[in-house]
């Protein structure tokens, strides 16, 4: 194996083949970057642009298995993806930017000053505490980035690292990106489907066809004016060329029909905005699937086994509702697929096709039953320009046909085809008041455990009222002590329980005997109550510190629960919006237990691809910072676990409750 | 060079292991939540005051260890699926408190131990659905049992045991399986050997 130096990359007769591919998604690709060297790489979508940034990072085989042959020679990689969202581990600005000098094994003196600098280098005015959610589009890019540049990477791979952002946003993300690349003379190699503003930072292009081929290698100036013609057929989005022409497509003609566009910086609210829109509309309409929806997770609109039955369900509904007959509900779906360039994978399923067909099927599915309004959410975001086309051609059908459209966007040529332009203004964002770490993680755990050891010994009518009494006093104590108690609609359940158990082990046990079930119900409530109060208290990251640090369990599966919980808020937003979604196609809207459970089911699938997709992107954005590679004897943690008075206070109640009933007998 | 990316030892857990099974121990925990909400009354005012027949719904708290263990394919799985998303109910709220980390464990231990008798090479429904049932009996003779139906009487316990071990072999092991089958014909699971094998057939 040839010695690579620091920084250069050197890719021989490398070809990948997904397992689930029957053709290879890169095809026998050779070349070398040199040390410095700020490279971009274009291509159409699906030509496999983002695998190969990933085949450099080394971290493949984390979203697909398959067939790598050829070779990789890298020193020192530093990946950043398109959604900063799925890189996020932790729950502040410090310790996310922290996670790759952990793995390297950093110690935690110097990590907090290496931190700042960073934040300073990436123009981010932040205090380290501040959480990692609560930052807008670009700023959450740019914490990533600085995430990236702490493992000091000597080459940096860039994967579509605007694409979801505002002009503004993106030119700070670029800058960012031009001046670390000034001052430290990594190798740059950048992805990007709008990649003009890229152009002055870079001093070579690689491109690749359809097929994962490279087909150009050379100066950006050379190879776009030399190869032009070729690059059009590519659907690039070559600097100077106008905005592609609209794809013809019919769906009839009707009046009223209206563009309006929300606009605004990333993370300004355009979404929310465009939601509320649509909740008020849907509420106003009394006829059944009046309006249709374009979320901006495209994959959330599946239902159903076929690309045909996802896009034509609410159609389906509605015109049985209207009496329209179902032969020319189905000709329009029809009609719309093959206008949006889908028509080929109509009895294809739906998960199977690529993310730039999904989204295209999800536009079908919204604009599928001729809604009298539309709300799309970035329809056009990543599209390469044939299929910019073919859904603005779409777009501009339904307009014609009577349908009004609000669309939210930052594309500054759907905009330029909008009826009206509403700018959205961003809120000024609510200071978030740090939760205080009340009962540590460890505590929490402990306490409810210790209590049902007692409660065993909880078998006399005598023994159950003093715990219960102890537990009022305890409770008294502790919220003198600071400790805040806000569940009483949390310990509803438990309540709830300890009836039932109460209830149950009166008239199901031998002698029938009402005392028995009130000491079971006693026994119970002892460690479910304290157990269900002290659970709202805990905080995931600072449980992980303690179970790692302190109990030594290994790193590792810490460290991936910890991210996982962090996604709850977010896997909670996504089950809000599945639901969302199936309302306004008219579907589980059943009443009875079956058709509950049937709607419950579908939810649930739909949740968990989601989910699991996304556990893959993180995977790759924690792989990427060290997190398999890191010798895990050598992580450092750059916090230590905390503990404080509160803390002894609520063990040393648990140990008295606990006693109590020894007591008693 | 020529790289077969796959599994070396079933002990060495990679990165997408680990955070896949995390992620989808949070995202079924946010899916019982939904359960709760909105088909759970039901059920659970129907069965609060008659648990044998709440039994039945054991299975759904055992499905995450099966399918975490189903996808991931290697010791531990189950317990660590498991636990991760009792701590989740910890966070939503739930009837039990914190002592759902006692059944989570159990219950994860049933699963663990069969799939181990089968040295981790048999997935199929039957040994998804015997894991099932012995993780139901570990939960309610190890724990239910004693901590909240001491006093029941002995038919009524053994009626207990008998629903939650039908509950634990059809619910948790057969929708289980039937679960992650469709997940892998989605292609999310392209990275884990139960999505190559959904490609194969």
């Amino acid at each position: 194996m040839t010695k690579i130096s620091r920084g250069g990359v050197q890719v021989t007769n490398l070809t990948w083949t997904p397992f689930a591919s029957p053709e290879p998604l890169l095809r026998n690709l050779s070349f070398d970057i040199q040390p410095g060297e700020r490279v971009l790489l274009i291509g159409p979508s699906g030509s496999g642009k983002s695998t190969l940034l990933r085949a450099l990072a080394g971290v493949l085989a984390d979203t697909e298995s398959g067939e790598l042959i050829g070779r990789v020679a890298i020193e020192g990689a530093g990946l950043l993806l398109q959604d900063p969202n799925d890189s996020l581990v932790s729950d502040s600005i410090f310790r996310e930017m922290a996670f790759g000098l952990e793995n390297a094994g950093v110690a935690q003196a110097p990590m907090a000053n290496i931190v700042t600098r960073g934040l300073e280098a990436v123009g981010l005015s932040k205090p380290l505490a501040h959480p990692s959610t609560d930052l807008s589009g670009g700023e959450m890019q740019r914490m990533a980035f600085a995430g990236v540049l702490a493992t000091n990477p000597d080459v940096l791979l860039l994967d579509e690292p605007t694409s979801m952002l505002d002009s503004i946003s993106a030119a700070a993300v670029r800058e960012t990106v031009a001046q670390q690349v000034e001052q430290t003379g990594s190798t740059l190699i950048v992805v990007e489907h709008e990649f003009t503003d890229w152009l002055p930072l870079v001093e070579r292009v690689l491109v690749l066809n359809s097929r994962g081929e490279l087909i150009f290698d050379g100066e950006p100036r050379n190879v776009l004016s030399e190869h032009s013609d070729e690059l059009q057929n590519l659907c690039l989005w070559l600097p100077g060329l106008q905005a592609p022409e609209p794809a013809t497509i019919n769906l009839g003609s009707g009046s009223g029909g209206r563009i309006t566009v929300l606009t605004g910086a990333s993370g300004a609210g355009k979404t929310t905005e465009l939601k509320s829109r649509l909740r008020a509309d849907q509420n106003n309409k009394t006829i059944l699937a009046g309006v249709g929806y374009l979320p901006q997770q495209a994959e959330l609109t599946i239902l159903g086994n076929t690309v045909f039955e996802t896009a034509h369900k609410t159609a389906a509904l509605a015109a049985r509702g209207l009496g329209i007959e179902a032969s020319q509900a189905e000709s329009n779906t029809h009609k719309i697929l093959k206008g949006l360039g889908i028509g080929q994978l109509e009895e294809r399923n739906p998960y199977e096709i690529s993310g730039g067909e999904q989204r295209r099927l999800a536009l079908a599915t919204a604009l599928a039953h001729s809604p009298l309004s539309a709300y799309l959410d970035e329809p056009t975001v990543g599209q390469d320009r044939g299929s910019w086309s073919l859904i603005i051609g779409a777009i501009l059908a339904a307009r014609t046909s009577g349908t009004k459209l609000t669309i939210a966007t930052h594309d500054p040529r759907l905009i330029a085809l909008a009826d009206e332009v509403i700018e959205i203004k961003p809120l000024a964002i609510e200071p978030v008041s740090e939760k205080k770490t009340s009962v540590s993680g460890i505590v929490i755990l402990a306490a409810p455990m210790l209590l049902l050891l007692g409660s065993l010994r909880i078998t006399s009518l005598a023994a159950g009222v003093i715990s219960l009494a102890g537990l009022v006093i305890a409770a008294f104590l502790l919220t003198a002590a600071g400790f805040r108690i806000n569940t009483a609609k949390a310990l509803l359940p438990g309540l709830i329980a300890v009836l039932s158990v109460g209830i149950s082990n009166w008239y199901l046990s031998e002698q029938q005997n009402p005392v028995t079930g009130l000491v079971a119900g006693l026994r119970v409530a002892s460690f479910v109550l304290p157990g269900i109060t002290l659970a709202t208290q805990l905080r995931p990251i600072q449980l992980g510190d303690q179970l790692a640090q302190w109990l030594k369990v290994p790193p590792r599966p810490v460290i991936a629960a910890v991210a996982a919980m962090q996604r709850l808020q977010n896997l909670i937003a996504t089950w809000d919006e599945l639901r969302f979604i199936h309302r306004i196609r008219g579907v589980g809207l059943g009443k009875g237990p079956i058709a509950k459970l049937n709607e419950w089911s579908s939810l649930v699938f739909g949740l968990l691809v989601q989910a699991i997709r996304s556990a893959g992107s993180t995977a790759v954005a924690m792989d990427a910072r060290g997190f398999s590679r890191a010798q895990m004897k050598s992580r450092t943690w750059a916090s230590k676990p905390t503990w404080g008075r509160l803390d002894w206070l609520v063990l040393l109640l648990a140990f008295l409750l606990t006693a109590a009933p020894f007591l008693a007998n | 060079m020529s790289n077969t990316v796959s599994t070396k030892s079933v002990f060495a857990w990679r990165g997408i292991d680990l955070i896949t099974a995390a992620v989808l121990a949070v995202a079924l925990g946010v899916a019982f939540w939904g359960f709760d909400a909105f088909v759970y009354p039901l059920i659970g005012i129907a069965t609060a005051g008659f648990p044998p027949l709440g039994g039945l719904a054991t299975g759904v708290w055992i499905l995450p260890a099966v399918a975490g263990m189903l996808i991931i394919r290697r010791p531990g799985a189950a317990i660590f699926v498991e636990l991760i998303a009792a701590n989740v109910e910890l966070t939503l709220g739930n009837s039990w408190g914190v002592t759902v980390l006692i059944s989570a464990l159990l219950q994860a231990a049933g699963i663990e131990i069969i799939f181990a008798l089968f040295r981790y090479r048999r997935f199929g429904f039957a040994v998804a659905a015997l894991a099932g049932a012995l993780s139901a009996i570990f939960e309610i003779v190890g724990y239910e049992l004693s901590a909240y139906y001491a006093d029941f009487s002995p038919l009524w316990k053994l009626l207990l045991v008998l629903c939650s071990m039908i509950s634990g072999a059809f619910v948790a092991g057969g929708l289980g399986s039937l679960l992650v089958r469709g997940l892998a014909r989605t292609g999310a699971l392209n990275a884990f050997a139960v999505g190559r094998e959904s490609r194969s057939k």
